[in-house]
């Protein structure tokens, strides 16, 4: 078999087209002559034929493999505006994480107003939690 | 309270002007459809190697070397076909995001602001006297919402944009898409059909005086594998379609992001034709 490195996935799918053109005309030929065909002979051709087509799926399955790798390497840009998108959203999603640690700020302000030191504790440990909540990422 | 409803006002103005992120919503659920249909017909095709070799082995009477020779080729395919179905993830995830970006729930802060408003109107001095009265404090988280809306909203849209631009290489993403199904999906289908032929033939020649009952049985077998094939290819053959559809629609979000009416038509026409695609994927596979 050739090597992947010097063909092209066009080249690889146009390999398994003649794979299985051959393998086509092995079923045609078989099928003109089948009557002076002895058993053996009938059995090469079929398995002719079958090694044809199990031969173009490796091509194809070189031509996919060498197609996907292109596609990678002809679409970086998308990729990085993906990742420049996704950071986009988490910044947004952050806002409402700063109004929820805000919330417990204002809370805890309003508790110490009020002088109750056991209040106070409490206020500060739900005030831990929501940064801690609000500052994980996803 | 006037300066605030004036500023209220104005905002509001702003945000209704972004018309376009229900379409971008649109074809973001759609693109998500199809993407999941190419997954499908990529993990069809070497599928479509094994269902030959299922049938090659007691038709041909293939020996157990061979078998496992051509057992190698069909996982060979798959190694392939899940390079490309990885691939096919950079057509999900733009489209999730830019769905992302386009959802109003990303930017529906009532809940939070609600929580910050209470918590204000808690505030009292040490008198007892509170702060705020309850339409200053309605009117505080109105605005504070409104101001984070918009400011989000045009955050998003300058994000959506940035990925709209991308059209070229969105063009180049949906071309190595459409090779595939042209290339290597539909002539492994052809490949399996024209073997279904083959085994008939064989079944004909060599089985059918020998052992009538497995032969008629096998026969059958083999015409429901011709049916199925063919929905397949159609499937296949929507799914191209919805790629060129998909590329359009595209083109027309960067080039006239309003709703224009021909991005109207053409969001409309990509969604009938997911909506085939759908039904036929669901029918084939």
């Amino acid at each position: 078999m050739l090597s992947e490195k010097k063909i092209s996935a066009a080249q690889a799918f146009e390999i398994a087209d003649s794979m299985q053109a051959a393998a086509a005309a092995t079923l045609t030929l078989r099928r003109a002559i089948k009557d002076s065909l002895s058993d053996q002979q009938y059995q090469v051709m079929v398995e002719k034929e079958t090694a044809l087509r199990y031969d173009a799926d490796r091509y194809r399955a070189v031509g996919i493999k060498l197609l996907a790798n292109n596609g990678a390497l002809t679409t970086p840009n998308i990729v990085s505006a993906i990742d420049h998108a996704s950071h986009a959203i988490n910044s947004i999603k952050d806002v409402s994480r700063v109004l929820n640690i805000l919330n417990s700020l204002v809370t805890l302000g309003v508790t110490i107003t009020g002088g109750n030191a056991q209040a106070i504790l409490t206020q500060i440990s739900e005030l831990k939690a929501t940064v801690k909540t609000n500052t994980l990422p996803e | 309270m006037q300066l605030i409803t004036g500023i209220l006002l104005i905002v509001s103005l702003a945000i209704t002007g972004c018309a376009e992120l229900p379409a971008v919503k649109n074809f973001s659920a759609n693109t998500l459809v199809l993407a999941g249909s190419v997954d499908r017909i990529a993990e069809d095709t070497s599928a479509s190697c094994f269902r030959r070799l299922s049938l090659d082995v007691p038709i041909k009477g293939i020996t157990d070397e061979k078998r496992n020779q051509y057992a190698g080729v069909c996982d060979q395919l798959k190694q392939s076909s899940d390079l490309f179905i990885d691939l096919n993830s950079t057509t999900r995830g733009y489209a999730q995001v830019l769905g992302q970006l386009a959802d109003n729930k990303l930017v529906i802060f009532d809940a939070d602001v609600a929580g910050v408003k209470n918590a204000i109107a808690k505030l009292e001095s040490s008198t007892g006297q509170v702060y705020f009265n309850a339409a200053q404090l309605n009117a505080v988280g109105s605005l504070a919402d409104v101001v984070l809306r918009a400011a989000s909203d045009a955050y998003r849209q300058q994000e959506i944009r940035r990925l709209l631009e991308q059209h070229e290489d969105f063009v180049q993403l949906a071309a190595v898409l459409q090779t595939f199904i042209r290339r290597a999906y539909l002539p492994t289908l052809a490949n399996e059909e024209e073997n279904i032929g083959s085994l008939e033939e064989i079944l004909a020649d060599k089985y059918t005086n020998l052992e009538p009952l497995r032969a008629r049985e096998l026969l059958e077998l083999l015409k429901q594998q011709r049916i199925n094939l063919a929905e397949r290819k159609k499937a296949a053959n929507d799914v191209l379609t919805g790629i060129a559809k998909m590329v359009e629609v595209h083109r027309q979000l960067l080039q006239s992001p309003d709703n224009s009416k021909l991005l109207i038509g053409l969001l409309k026409d990509y969604g009938l034709q997911i909506e085939n695609v759908r039904k036929q994927i669901n029918a084939s596979f």
